[in-house]
This record gives C-alpha cells, sequence and structure tokens, in this order.
C-alpha cells in the first residue's frame, strides 16, 4: 500500500470529513489520493486559512481539525493558524509536505526545516523520515492533540516516504496509551475552603467548554456569581441571572466587581491570563484564595494568591468536588443578593441610535438575530471586544475567537471551518476592515465549497484598538493606524459572487442582519461605524492609571 | 534616551530611508517613536507582506531591507518572508515586538518565542533582554544581514526594554567587524584547468550580481558561453551573443545542450540548485570539471564534479582570474562558435497570435514595453517560468523573482519595495490569479502610499504549474487546482482605487500595457489566458523521462 493510501485510510479511520489545504509539489501525490478518499478536501486561497478554517472546525465541533500545505512556503504559511490553535489550546494536525528525505539539508526547492520551526508552536512534531513510521505518527498525533491540554501537533511528510510502499499490517498496529497527569489530592481542603469562604466566585475558562453542565450544577449549588474569560463565553449562558459577563481589560464592571470583592476563586480552566487577571481586577482580599482546577499544571499558582490545585480534567475535578461537598448547605445569601444587585445596576442600554453609528448598537441588533443556532467567530481588536462585552452567547461552542493569540484575520476563516463542521447552523462572523483584508480572499473559498457564512464588518477605517490607545496612552498621536485606501468591501463582495450590503444608519442594521442571515450565500454587511467609538470600560495595564469608563454610568 | 529613540535613531544613522510595518500593542512606542523620526513607515495590509516589500527593496536597492511588526502574530506572520529573503540570500533585518522580558514565558498575551521560531530561517537573531545590549544587536545585525552570503538576521525587541533608558554613549561603541571568510588555495589550480579546457562555460548564479563587468570580460576573454539560473537574469544581458540564457527545468535548450557539452564549468555564484543542475541538465562529460567561486564554503562540491573551489566574494575571484589568464589565453574559437550557432537555434518566434491567448505572447508584448531601467518581478509557478524563459532582461537588479523558496504572493508585494527603492523607475509584476489572490490586500498599499506598479495577471482560472504536473504525470487527475469563484479582479482592482484592464485578445495587450505603463497610478492588466498552455520545454531532472517540447521546435 502507498504511503499516501495508508495516510488518507487512517485519517478516514479516525473520523476525518474534512480536510483544508493548498497544493504544491511536495503534496501533489497526496492530492492524487484525495480524489479517491470519502475526506472533503476545502482548498484554501491562503494556507494562513487553511490552518484558522482546522482551527474553527475544531472549535464548533469539538473534534481535532486538519489542515494540509506544501513543503517551503506552504509550511510557512501554516505557521500563524498554528500558533494561534497552540495559544488556545485547540485540537489540530498540520500535515506539511515535505522534500524527500534524500535531499533534507541541501537546499532543496521549497524546502524548510518545518519540524524545527514548527517546535515553539506545537504540543509535539513529526517527520516521517521512514514510511513504516507513518502510522506511529498519525495514531499519536492523534491520541497527542486531543489528551490533556489540546493542540496543534504537526506531521511533515517527505514526498520520497509518502510515494514509498508501506507494509499495510502498520496500519492497524496499537501503540502505547500516553498517560494523563492527574492530582486530586487537595480535594479535602478545596471543600474546605469553599465551606470558610464568604465571597466565593467561580471564573470559567476555555478549559472549561466541555464542562458545561458541571460548572452550571456547581454554580447552582453554591448560588456563587460566575464570571468568565473570553475563551469562557457561552459554557455558562449569559442569561443565567449569576452570570456577571466578562472579566477582564475589556470585561463587565459587574464582573470586576465580584472578583475585587471576593475571599475565594474557583477557577476551572482558566489560566488567570493577563488580559483577564490583571491588578486592576485582582482580588483584593490579602487573604484571598484560589481553587484552581486545570488540566495542565504549568499553568498554577501564577495569581499569587493562596492555592490548592486540582489537576484534572474540567468534568472530573467539579464532580468530584461536587461529591466531596457532600449535602450539608451551603449558603451566602447577601453575597448573593449583592451580587444580584450589582449585575442589574451595571446593566447598560447599548440600543444607541446615533450617527456615525455606534457599535454598540450593532451589538444590540445581533443580539436579536442570532440564537441557539448560531455560531459567532470574531476577528481581532475593539470589533472582537464589542462582541465578548455585549453579545449574549448561551451555549459552549457558540463563540469562536483567537484570545491569547489575538489573530488580526481569525474571523473569516474560523466561520468558514465552523460551518463546514456545522453545516446545520448558521455562522455568524464579526470583523474590522483591517482583519478582513488580510484574508479577504477566502470569500472565494466560502463561495466555491459552499459554505456560506454572514460577515459582519465593523468599518471605521483604521486600526481602531491601535487608535484607542494612542488616544489614552499616547496623547492622541496617531501612527500608522489609519487605513487609508480601504476598498470598497461591498463591490470586492460582489466581485467573488458574494452579497453585499453597505449600513450608514442604526435603523437599517436590523434588516440588514436579517436579509444576511436569511440567505443561503454568503453576505458581506458593511456597516460604517464611528472611528472614535471606544470599548470602553478598559483596565489600563498600569495599576496607577485608573480604570477608563467614558461614558458608563455603573 | 529611549530605548525607542535609540532604535529609531541608529537605523537612520545606518542610512536606512524606509521601514515597512504593522502596528500592535507591543511596538506601539516604536510607532510613536517613528511619528517623529524621518525614516519613512509604509503601513502594509498583512505582514507577510511587510517582509517581502522589504525583500524587493533590498533585490532592487543592493542595501537591506526592514521590516517591522508586533510580538504572536505579527511576528509569526513575518514567517513566509522572512523564510523567502533567507533561501534567496537577500540581506534584511526583521524588527519584532515582544512581550515584557518579566512576563517571557508566562503565555501572556500576543507571545510567542519567536527567537526559536526564526531560528531556522535567518542568518542571526538577538533578542534584546538588556536595552544596553540594543546598540550591539543592531550593528551587528547590519553587518551580519551583509556580509558574506547576505541574507535575513532577526532582533526581538521587548516593550519594557525599548520603554527604558539607554545610556546614550552607548550608541556610538564599536564592536568588532566580522572576518570575511576567504580561501583561495585552489586558486592555482583553478587557472590550470580553465587554460587546459575545451568547452569551458560561466555559470552565473545569483551570488554573481556584483560581478556583472568581470564576468563579461572573462567570457570574451575565454570566447565561453554564459548560462544564468532564475537569480541571475541580468547579469549578462539577454542580447549578449554568448548568453544562453537560463539554465533548469524551465530553461532555454541553448543553455542546456552548452551545459550538457562542456568540459569545465566557471560557477560565479551559482549553488548548482535541484531547479537548475539536475542530472539531465548537468555536464555530461565524466572527465569534466568545476571552477566554483563562492562566498558559502556549504555550498561547494554538491555536484559531484572534481572541483577547484574559490571561496571568495566573486567580483574579486573573476578579476583574479582574468589577470591569470590574459593575454596569453587563446580562445577555443570552434567551442566558441558551436554555442552562437545553439544560441541562433534557440530562437523561436513567441508572437503566436490565437485565442485563447497564450502567456508566450503576453511575455513577447511585455518586452516591447520594458527598458533597461523598468524592474520586472514575478509569482510563483507557471507565470514565473514564462517571464524568466523569455523575458529580455539586460541589468541585474531588474528581475526579482522567489527562485529557492517558490513563494506564492512575492510578486506584488516584492514590486512595490521596489518602486520604494527606486521610485524613478517603472516596476511591473507578472503575476497568476493563485498567487495575486493571497496578497491582492496590499493594492490598498500601493495607493495608500502612493507607490504605483503594474500589475500583469495572468489568469487562467487554475494553480498553473500544479496543473502540469498533474497533467504530464498524474494522468490529468486535477486534484484541488481549478481556481472556482476567482474574483473579478478589474472590479476588484477598481474597488481599492486602481485601475484596471481586462484582456481577452492578443490584438489587445501591447496597448493595455502601455496604458498601465503610462498611468501614475497602480493599474491592474488582467489578461484571460489558455489554461490548457504549459510551460515548455520542460526538463525532467530524471534523465531517463523524455523533454516535453511542446511548441519548442528547437534541433540541431
Amino acid at each position: 500500500m502507498r504511503g499516501t493510501k495508508a495516510l488518507l485510510s487512517m485519517l478516514e479511520n479516525k473520523g476525518v470529513d474534512t480536510i483544508f489545504g493548498y497544493p504544491g509539489g511536495s503534496v501533489i501525490s497526496i492530492y492524487d489520493e484525495l480524489l479517491d478518499s470519502s475526506i472533503r478536501h476545502v482548498l484554501v486561497r491562503h494556507e494562513q486559512c487553511a490552518a484558522h478554517m482546522a482551527d474553527g472546525y475544531a472549535r464548533a465541533k469539538g473534534q481535532p481539525g486538519v489542515c494540509l500545505a506544501t513543503s517551503g512556503p506552504g509550511t510557512t504559511n501554516l505557521v500563524t493558524g498554528i500558533a494561534t490553535a497552540f495559544a488556545d489550546s485547540s485540537p489540530m494536525i498540520a500535515l506539511t509536505g515535505q522534500v524527500a528525505a534524500g535531499s533534507l539539508g541541501q537546499g532543496a526547492f521549497q524546502e524548510v526545516d518545518a519540524y524545527s520551526l514548527l517546535m515553539p508552536i506545537t504540543k509535539h512534531s513529526y517527520r516521517v523520515l521512514d514510511v513504516n513510521r507513518l502510522p506511529h505518527a498519525i495514531q499519536e498525533a492523534w491520541d497527542i492533540c486531543q489528551m490533556g491540554r489540546r493542540g496543534p501537533v504537526h506531521i511533515d511528510l517527505p514526498v520520497d516516504q509518502m510515494n514509498a510502499d508501506i507494509d499495510e499490517s502498520l496500519i492497524n498496529e496499537k501503540f502505547g496509551v500516553k498517560p494523563i497527569g492527574e492530582d486530586l489530592s487537595g480535594l479535602h481542603e478545596a471543600v474546605l475552603w469553599i465551606r470558610e469562604s464568604k465571597r466565593p466566585v467561580i471564573l470559567v475558562g476555555g478549559g472549561a467548554i466541555d464542562a458545561s453542565a458541571e460548572v452550571m450544577e456547581l454554580a447552582r449549588i453554591m448560588k456563587a456569581p460566575v464570571v468568565n474569560t473570553l475563551m469562557g463565553m457561552g459554557i455558562v449562558p449569559s442569561s443565567y441571572e449569576m452570570n456577571m459577563g466578562p472579566l477582564g481589560l475589556h470585561g463587565r464592571l459587574s464582573a470586576l466587581t465580584m472578583s475585587t470583592e471576593a475571599d475565594l476563586i474557583i477557577s476551572i480552566g482558566s489560566r488567570f491570563s493577563d488580559r483577564t487577571y490583571s491588578p486592576h481586577d485582582r482580588m483584593r482580599e490579602p487573604r484571598g484564595r484560589v481553587i484552581h482546577i486545570d488540566v495542565d499544571a504549568t499553568e498554577f499558582g501564577k495569581h499569587r494568591h493562596e492555592c490548592v490545585n486540582l489537576q484534572a480534567d474540567a468534568k472530573k475535578a467539579i464532580r468530584s468536588l461536587i461529591c466531596a461537598l457532600g449535602s450539608a448547605p451551603l449558603s451566602w445569601s447577601q453575597w448573593t443578593e449583592y451580587a444580584l444587585g450589582v449585575k442589574r445596576s451595571s446593566a447598560c442600554n447599548p440600543d444607541i441610535s446615533c450617527t456615525p453609528i455606534a457599535p454598540q448598537k450593532v451589538m444590540h441588533e445581533i443580539n436579536k438575530v442570532i440564537d441557539d443556532d448560531t455560531i459567532v467567530t470574531t476577528d481581532v481588536g475593539q470589533n472582537q471586544m464589542w462582541a465578548m462585552h455585549y453579545l449574549n452567547i448561551e451555549h459552549p461552542r457558540q463563540f469562536l475567537t483567537s484570545g491569547t493569540f489575538g489573530t488580526m484575520g481569525f474571523g473569516l476563516p474560523s466561520a468558514i471551518g465552523a460551518k463546514a463542521a456545522r453545516p446545520d447552523k448558521k455562522v455568524m462572523t464579526i470583523t474590522g476592515d483591517g482583519g478582513l483584508q488580510m484574508v479577504i480572499q477566502e470569500l472565494a473559498t466560502s463561495v466555491a465549497d459552499n459554505l456560506p457564512v454572514t460577515i459582519v464588518l465593523l468599518n471605521n477605517g483604521c486600526l481602531g484598538m491601535i487608535r484607542q490607545m494612542q488616544k489614552y496612552y499616547w496623547n492622541e498621536r496617531y501612527s500608522a493606524e489609519v487605513l487609508n485606501d480601504d476598498p470598497d468591501f461591498v463591490t470586492v463582495a460582489k466581485g467573488f459572487r458574494c452579497k453585499g450590503i453597505h449600513v450608514e444608519k442604526p435603523e437599517e442594521i436590523g434588516d440588514a442582519l436579517r436579509q444576511a442571515m436569511d440567505s443561503d450565500v454568503t453576505t458581506l454587511v458593511e456597516i460604517m461605524v464611528d472611528p472614535d467609538a471606544d470599548i470602553l470600560p478598559m483596565l489600563p495595564m498600569n495599576p496607577n492609571i485608573p480604570i477608563i469608563k467614558g461614558g458608563v454610568h455603573y | 534616551m529611549k530605548g525607542t529613540k535609540a532604535l529609531v535613531t541608529m537605523l537612520e544613522r545606518k542610512g536606512i530611508d524606509t521601514i515597512f510595518g504593522y502596528p500592535g500593542g507591543s511596538v506601539i512606542p516604536i510607532y510613536d517613536e517613528l511619528y517623529d523620526s524621518s525614516l519613512r513607515h509604509i503601513l502594509v495590509r498583512h505582514e507577510q507582506c511587510a517582509a517581502h516589500m522589504a525583500d524587493g527593496y533590498a533585490r532592487a536597492s543592493g542595501r537591506p531591507g526592514v521590516c517591522l511588526a508586533t510580538s504572536g502574530p505579527g511576528a509569526t506572520n513575518l514567517v513566509t518572508g522572512v523564510a523567502t529573503a533567507y533561501a534567496d540570500s537577500v540581506p534584511m533585518i526583521a524588527l519584532t515586538g515582544q512581550v515584557g522580558t518579566g512576563s517571557l514565558g508566562l503565555g501572556a498575551f500576543q507571545e510567542v518565542d519567536a527567537y526559536s521560531l526564526l531560528m531556522p530561517i535567518t542568518k542571526h537573531n538577538f533578542r534584546v533582554l538588556d536595552v544596553n545590549r540594543l546598540p550591539h544587536a543592531i550593528t551587528e545585525a547590519w553587518e551580519i544581514c551583509q556580509t558574506g552570503r547576505p541574507g535575513p538576521v532577526h532582533i526581538d525587541l521587548p516593550v519594557d526594554q525599548m520603554n527604558s533608558d539607554v545610556d546614550e554613549s552607548v550608541l556610538d561603541k564599536q564592536y568588532g567587524t566580522k572576518p570575511l571568510k576567504e580561501d583561495l588555495s585552489d586558486f592555482e589550480e583553478a587557472v590550470m584547468w580553465i587554460k587546459d579546457a575545451k568547452r569551458p562555460i560561466i555559470l552565473v548564479g545569483g551570488g554573481a550580481v556584483g560581478a556583472c563587468d568581470e564576468i563579461m570580460e572573462l567570457s570574451r576573454l575565454l570566447g565561453a558561453p554564459v548560462n544564468t539560473t532564475l537569480m541571475s537574469m541580468g547579469v549578462v544581458p539577454s542580447d549578449y551573443d554568448l548568453c544562453m540564457g537560463p539554465l533548469g527545468m524551465h530553461g532555454r535548450m541553448s543553455a542546456l545542450h552548452a551545459m550538457n557539452e562542456a568540459d569545465l564549468i566557471i560557477s560565479v555564484g551559482s549553488r548548482f540548485s535541484d531547479r537548475t543542475y539536475s542530472a539531465r541538465s548537468r555536464m555530461q562529460d565524466p572527465n569534466g570539471k568545476v571552477v566554483h567561486i563562492d562566498l558559502d564554503a556549504t555550498e561547494f562540491n554538491k555536484h559531484k564534479h572534481p572541483s577547484a573551489n574559490l571561496q571568495c566574494d566573486s567580483r574579486k575571484a573573476v578579476r583574479m582570474l582574468i589577470d591569470a589568464l590574459s593575454p596569453a589565453y587563446v580562445p577555443r574559437s570552434e567551442w566558441t562558435e558551436r554555442a552562437r550557432m545553439l544560441k541562433g537555434r534557440c530562437a523561436c518566434d513567441p508572437d503566436i497570435t490565437s485565442t485563447p491567448i497564450v502567456p508566450q505572447k503576453v511575455m513577447h508584448e511585455i518586452n516591447k514595453v520594458i527598458d533597461d531601467d523598468t524592474i520586472v518581478t514575478t509569482d510563483v509557478g507557471q507565470n514565473q517560468m514564462w517571464a524568466m524563459h523569455y523575458l529580455n532582461i539586460s541589468k541585474p537588479r531588474r528581475f526579482l523573482s522567489s527562485g529557492t523558496f517558490g513563494t506564492m504572493g512575492y510578486g506584488l508585494p516584492a514590486a512595490i519595495g521596489a518602486k520604494a527603492a527606486k521610485p524613478d523607475s517603472k516596476v511591473m509584476a507578472i503575476t497568476g490569479d493563485g498567487g495575486f489572490q493571497m496578497v491582492m490586500q496590499e493594492m490598498a498599499t500601493t495607493l495608500a502610499e502612493d507607490l504605483p506598479v503594474t500589475v500583469v495577471l495572468l489568469n487562467n482560472g487554475t494553480l498553473g504549474m500544479v496543473r502540469q504536473w498533474q497533467k504530464l504525470f498524474w494522468n490529468e487527475r486535477y486534484s484541488a487546482t481549478t481556481l472556482k469563484c476567482d474574483p473579478d479582479f478589474v472590479k476588484l482592482a477598481e474597488s481599492f482605487g486602481a485601475r484596471g484592464i481586462r484582456v481577452e485578445r492578443p490584438g489587445e495587450i501591447a496597448d493595455a500595457l502601455k496604458q498601465a505603463m503610462d498611468c501614475d497610478r497602480t493599474c491592474l492588466v488582467e489578461i484571460m489566458v489558455d489554461p490548457d498552455e504549459h510551460v515548455l520545454p520542460m526538463i525532467p531532472a530524471d534523465p531517463k523521462q523524455n523533454l516535453v517540447m511542446g511548441r519548442c521546435g528547437f534541433s540541431i
């Protein structure tokens, strides 16, 4: 059996139904094999987006996404997308072509040392120097990318090995199962801390994505306020009365209040990132404690509070915790009442009808058209933060965003990948003129491969987040943030055979969104928004600078 | 003095006038400093193109190009462009923002280990963990990227160090110059071999770009034909009577035969790459020898002939050879005549007027509108190979192409960078629908920054080179090579504010090109070409496989 056939057979056996890729010299043989495979190949227009699509697929489906690129520039083009998945713990397998094993290191055409290059941004790497080791690479890669803390795994495929024959019996060979590190020895102490606390808060991060039911159960038992990170949106529904919203740099002040006033934080799958947990929103209580549930022990202790760490899968850890808590009632009724009051008084009305359009108004309208069957992805920058701050997200895997890496351009390709994973869902991406330009060629992919999405483009003609920082911290010295000569996005969309709707008045938004969501063709809704609209409140990294609230009344 | 000011001051003092970049959190302080600087900052639309533009700038001017990106995704987006420059030995300095030194390794927002990441694709790396080491990094980077075999050098700039104060006196500190390694111990042998050779041929590569006059002189002295590679187009003028054209997989038959028949190769700055020098295109004489001139000793002996290696700057080495050989050397006139005959036979007429348009016709028309000063860049694939095969290039640094890495999308941003380096020259980018789509957002950059270029887009609706291979070697099983839903490129160009002209008939090409070249705004000329026209002749690496000739009627 030829190496390429072994490769695709094994992937098919794992249940892979889609590969996002772009051909080139060293992978022509794999592409030839794909013609006879049941795996759907989605041809992208830039390899960066093959990786982003695989990432969006994985986040939407909860299964590894697979991308494929040729050697040399094909591989280097994957780097940003793989790094994005690595930073957000997204399961992915990145397959790259490589020059023949005999040519390695001689500066062959389109050769790059992909194995070394991708090492800092992957969980693990393989280079199949002997086709008989291919099954090992695939088996292990499939395991490693999904177990413990998920992440991308890279497999480099020298073309001569792919063209060589492999012993068919090796395909079914079993390899050792990798053990996951676990440590629940702190369970007893955790229970004590919970009972001793007076003002507990539950912090939900991306690691809790498969433990939504367990998190809700714990939250209900404790009646404790819940705050989430950018990555944890939707794990607890926005509509849950004790959900205080996202915590962090551009989070809700309700969340900030609970976090600063807490005396115990139960963190589930959050790593206390510098965006979420900074001097401004940190727990003030000097003897404040943390119960930290995470599968990756390297994340423990960063917050510098007294802590009990439970290293385990979120589901298992919470189940154990609930079990250990027993049936003696827990009650912090004053704290609960207080939280509800804070949530009430921090509620603002985003239905602002001024012109130029305020992005809050856009978010308000989006909330009206999205439902349980919508997946929303975002790009990076102000558009991302408005979405995080204002959108009502009810389910996990409903809000996909590049949190840790903050990769501009993530929005559109991840939406296309999500649509490939969940064709039954409506998919919307929220983006800005900067990010969309970086990946605009993928409009062709969404049309060519019949993966329609709605694109909500907040066009303010600038790199808004940079502009905002320059406004508040650099005396309005605006350097390199204006995007002169933005294209006419609606014309561009139409040039790609998409639909395009241009919106300049607030009352037109609702209708435009509905048209777009109802359409079965990719539709770009370009909404001209105010370049001076800032995403506030904003927590400066420097603790000596007070929180910038702008017009926020709370 | 603040770190950012030291950085910008030192760059200014080195004579840098342009930085191609894209802002982000960790480089806002640098961008604030740029606000007051004499450096011109060109805001790209994707960092990959900042690197490609710096690359095009460097190739066109001979001076290092500088690009700047933020941490995390900004740095990763530079990777392809830096790797492209590394593969083609282009001098470049890649500056990346980085999180504060106290945050390194803690998974901060937009953090990536850029130092490790860029290691396989740079000559050297620096990470400025202490602002007082900044001058050292810049001084050394400036030197390393240009000394010996040029290449990109990366400097990682943690934001806290950039915001810290550096002792101003440190800026002027001198650091040891790096010695350039030379080894001329094979010189005598080289001279002897040249004197004994009956059929000497000169192979010039990208490393010969500074030795054009010397190479012409040597060629005339010896009566030796000259083959070029993709990287050395224009080092000898195409119309020089002993210029055989490019050698390689899609090279000229004249070059192929001259190389096959030679008994001595004088290689100046060529590394005998697998695309240029294969089992089929190599010197066939079993006793054939090589005199190899190159600055990078790691490239010696790959060709597996007996070799006299001169590790030396090309200009110096060729000058030395000329001095040692003349005036006593007697040219091998029979061989010289043979070479002229081969060149005479390799002269097809690309003025083919069929419809759909064939790309040869396009190249024919391009030859009429370009002159000695026009800079032509190409993308990758069939468009690149047609350009290499047919265009008449007379000077070095006029034909810029991603040779070793073969990076699609290179064409447009390299053209923009070249224009920034040579604003008085006309610049043309030849590209395909695949490669153009990858970087089309840079149309905004050409307009916003007033760097007009002409884009000649050969639109065949496919990934042509891969499709050609699938036709020839994979039984026409076309997998993932049809670009469905190509956009309307003319509308696209216009939506950016550029001009767009679509051409569907061969008679319209000349006019469209002329309009585009005369226009002072970026103009896209979209030429619909035949998807079934292949780049031929194709010289497979395996000598057992037949040449695929196509329209080529070369015979001797």
